[in-house]
This record gives C-alpha cells, sequence and structure tokens, in this order.
C-alpha cells in the first residue's frame, strides 16, 4: 500500500468534496466508504490476482526461486 | 526505480475466473438449466477470455464488435483486433436462449466451464467474414472451412469462468498475470514473445537468439492445441522447449510457458492476434518471421509483416521482423537473406517435411538443422507425431 497522491478531474473532485462536506467526513474518508460499499456489493465476485499466491505458484512450478 | 510493464491491450488485464464461492454458487444456480456444450477449441476460448489472454475481450463478441472486427479490424470502441471470436449455435439453441439470459458452458464430457450471460443473437455470411478475415473464400482454406462448418447463429456475451483447471500441462501453463509477475521479477523491461508450433530447430533458434540480444527476456509460447496428422505432439513440444532452456538458454534471460489456443491459419490478421496475446502477456516485442501463421500460397511472403505498418504503435507492441532463416555451408552459422551473401546450393533451409521424415524413420536430422541434443532426446520419445 502507499499513500501516492492521484490525479482526477476539478470535476469530479468537486462533486466528491460537496458529498463529503454533506456527510461531514473528508473525500478520503468518502472514497474509503464507497470503495468499501462497493467491494461489499461484489463479494470478490472473481479470483484476485493475489501476488504471494502467484509467487508460490511461480516457486513451486519451477519458475522463479 | 517501479518496475512498469507494458499495459494490456485496453490497458486492463481481464479476469473473469469466479471465486471459488461464486463459482460453487454458480454450478448450484445453473444446475439443470440450458446449457450448451462446447468443443475442445471453444473451451481454450473462454478459459482465455476469462483469464485475460485476449484483454480486452471480457466474452463472446456482440454483433457491434463482430462486424466492426470482420470489416475494418477494430472493435467497436475503436481498439484494434483482427480476428473474431464467437460461439455458433444452432437455430433450435439460439430459440432456447433470450438476452439476459444466463446460459451454462459445457465441454463434451458434460463438466460445467463457465456461465455466459447471453447478450446478442445474431446470424452471419461465413463468405463475407472470410473473405475479410482470411482474404480468400476458397474452402480448401482450413480457417475458410471452418466457418462454413459453424453453425447459423452466433451468441455473444460476458463469460464468467468457473472451471479454472490446466490440464493436462498445469505445470507449463501460465496465465497473464503470472508471466507478468514472473517477467518482473526477473527484472525484465523488455521481453521479445516467440511464437510457435513446432520443435526448436536451428533457425529459429537463431531468430530467438537475435530477439534476446535486443531484449532482456525472451519468452517462448508455443501453441498448444487442435492438430493435423503429421504435426508434432504436443507433448514432444513441450518436452524439446524445456531441455532446450534448461540446456542452452540463460535461465535468467528466457522462459517459455504454452499458449493453448487454436490455430486460424489467417496470416498477417492472426499475427496481429498474436501480438495482442503476447502484449497480454507482457512482451514489449514481438517476433514476426516471413509467411506467420500462413498455411499455403494465400499470403504474400511479407503480408505477416506489412500489416503492422501504421498500426504497430498504436498496437503499442515492438514487431521484430525477420527473413526466413537457414544454415549456410559457406558461412558456417545460421543466417537470412539479410546477413548471408551465398547462394541456394550452401543454404540448408529447416524442412519441417525433412525433419518429419527423418525422425519418423528413427533417423538422426543434420546437426547443422537441429542440434544433436535435441534429435536424440527426440529420438527417445515413444511417440513424435499425431497420427
Amino acid at each position: 500500500m502507499t499513500n501516492k497522491p492521484v490525479q482526477i478531474s476539478e470535476d469530479l473532485f468537486i462533486k466528491l468534496d460537496q458529498m463529503a462536506t454533506q456527510r461531514g467526513v473528508t473525500v478520503d474518508q468518502l472514497v474509503q466508504e464507497m470503495l468499501g460499499d462497493s467491494l461489499k456489493a461484489a463479494g470478490a465476485v472473481y479470483q484476485d490476482h493475489d501476488e504471494a499466491k502467484i509467487k508460490e505458484r511461480l516457486k513451486s512450478l519451477g519458475y522463479i526461486d | 526505480m517501479e518496475h512498469i510493464l507494458i499495459p494490456p491491450h485496453g490497458n486492463t488485464l481481464v479476469n473473469r475466473v469466479l471465486s471459488e464461492a461464486h463459482a460453487a454458487e454458480a454450478k448450484t444456480r445453473l444446475a439443470g438449466k440450458f446449457s450448451l456444450t462446447l468443443d475442445d477449441e471453444q473451451v481454450k476460448d473462454v478459459k482465455n477470455i476469462a483469464r485475460g489472454v485476449l484483454s480486452p475481450l471480457t466474452g463472446f463478441m456482440n454483433e457491434s464488435d463482430f462486424v466492426r472486427v470482420v470489416e475494418e479490424m477494430r472493435l467497436a470502441d475503436g481498439t484494434i483486433w483482427s480476428i473474431p471470436f464467437v460461439l455458433d449455435v444452432s437455430e433450435e439453441d439460439a430459440s432456447n436462449m433470450n438476452t439476459g439470459d444466463e446460459v451454462a458452458l459445457q465441454d463434451a464430457t458434460g463438466n460445467l466451464i463457465a456461465v455466459l450471460h447471453v447478450g446478442d443473437i445474431y446470424g452471419y455470411d461465413a463468405a463475407h467474414v472470410a473473405r475479410f478475415v482470411y482474404g480468400t473464400d476458397d474452402s480448401a482454406h482450413p480457417g475458410v472451412a471452418h466457418w462454413q462448418a459453424m453453425k447459423s447463429r452466433l451468441v455473444g456475451g460476458l463469460i464468467d469462468l468457473i472451471d479454472n483447471t490446466k490440464e493436462p500441462y498445469y505445470e507449463v501453463n501460465l496465465d497473464p498475470a503470472e508471466t507478468r509477475y514472473l517477467f518482473k521479477e526477473r527484472g525484465w523491461k523488455t521481453v521479445a514473445g516467440f511464437q510457435t508450433r513446432n520443435v526448436p530447430h536451428r533457425a529459429h533458434e537463431y531468430l530467438q537468439r537475435c530477439a534476446l540480444e535486443l531484449t532482456d527476456g525472451l519468452f517462448i509460447n508455443p501453441i498448444i492445441g487442435k492438430k493435423k496428422t503429421g504435426d508434432f505432439q504436443d507433448e514432444v513440444i513441450i518436452k524439446a522447449y524445456h531441455f532446450m532452456i534448461e540446456n542452452f538458454f540463460p535461465r535468467e534471460s528466457a522462459t517459455f510457458s504454452i499458449l493453448p489456443a487454436r490455430m486460424n491459419y489467417a496470416g498477417p490478421r492472426e499475427a496481429v492476434l498474436h501480438a495482442i496475446i503476447r502484449k497480454n502477456f507482457g512482451c514489449t516485442h514481438f517476433v514476426v518471421g516471413r509467411d506467420h501463421a500462413g498455411v499455403g500460397d494465400y499470403y504474400g511472403t511479407y503480408a505477416a509483416q506489412k500489416i503492422f505498418e501504421g498500426i504497430e504503435d498504436e498496437i503499442g507492441i515492438k514487431i521484430l521482423k525477420f527473413e526466413h532463416s537457414f544454415m549456410c555451408k559457406t558461412c558456417e552459422t545460421v543466417a537470412t537473406s539479410k546477413t548471408c551473401g551465398h547462394g541456394d546450393d550452401v543454404r540448408v533451409p529447416p524442412s519441417g517435411t525433412k525433419i518429419r521424415d527423418l525422425l519418423s524413420a528413427g533417423q538422426p536430422v543434420p546437426a547443422d538443422i537441429m542440434r544433436p541434443q535435441i534429435v536424440e532426446m527426440l529420438l527417445q520419445q515413444k511417440s513424435l507425431f499425431v497420427e
């Protein structure tokens, strides 16, 4: 995980800021909340590309040490 | 510095492999419902779509994608795509489906493979497709013959993969997410993809080494699948390349994994598809020789190279174009017409027929065509060719 800044359009930021203000949270908190809801709704439908699992498989097959 | 890999085609690596819980739930949901039975090649299409090999495809093509791919070599959104990926069904099966339905896709043994979320159900003109995609409507062309034999309706729609097994060659069958991790792990910023359907011989090895001189890594990616009588068996190709990588290439700069997929023999159009697939695996470069993926005399010698003119940058993978390579007895090395000034009388091309005839008779292939160690390994196999 990193905390690198990301760029979004000014229009989108204004909308998010308005929604966050209405809810009394920061934009960061609002996005986290929305992401959480969206992931919950999706219920991890697809197998994730978990790097640890990939590494384990490649190791077991002899592709990497 | 962060290791940045080439983005997949369409910028997103498609993943439609259902999680275990959702796969189990889908199996229960689809039990006893209407299903379609796929042949082995269609099962490969489904798995390749779901695993991101064919990114940005997320399912079988709906009509707008299909029409534009056939006529303009682009998806409906404008992304370059050269070969239609469609599911053909009979009139009767088509009448049992409606847009929005979920249909079970099973293999020939009745094993549930995937869910198809039915999109468009539409008709097509095989001769029209053949002329655009294969450049001919001659039914002697295997790709054209395939389209002529297809059922009369096509059904598009998203795929959700239930059966993610990779047998029978699990140990050398990597997904794009895995090859991308592998390339990153090895520190390869540039990777040359090499397509083959054959066991390694000197002429191919020369192209592979040339490509590797230009890049950090070499990814040999043999197509495994439906074969013609007389073709090398899949396991023989895998064993031979495994031997080659283990014994002749530096482990840190070469690897291989299979690509279970159908061959369309669409020449130039197929070269574009092959390049896009290798881009999805994480390759930055792709080797295209003369008459790539061709059959008979349907395509010009350089058609598979020329097709990239004007679209190579848009596809986003660098095409390494090579002439036919051969052993020159005077140069005493493998070369191409670009690097050898001698005549045909001293050039030994890697004749597939000659290799096959010699090996079938249990005879060694000359060392200037194939490495003796590879020949020895091949001659130890119980069976080499598809009967």
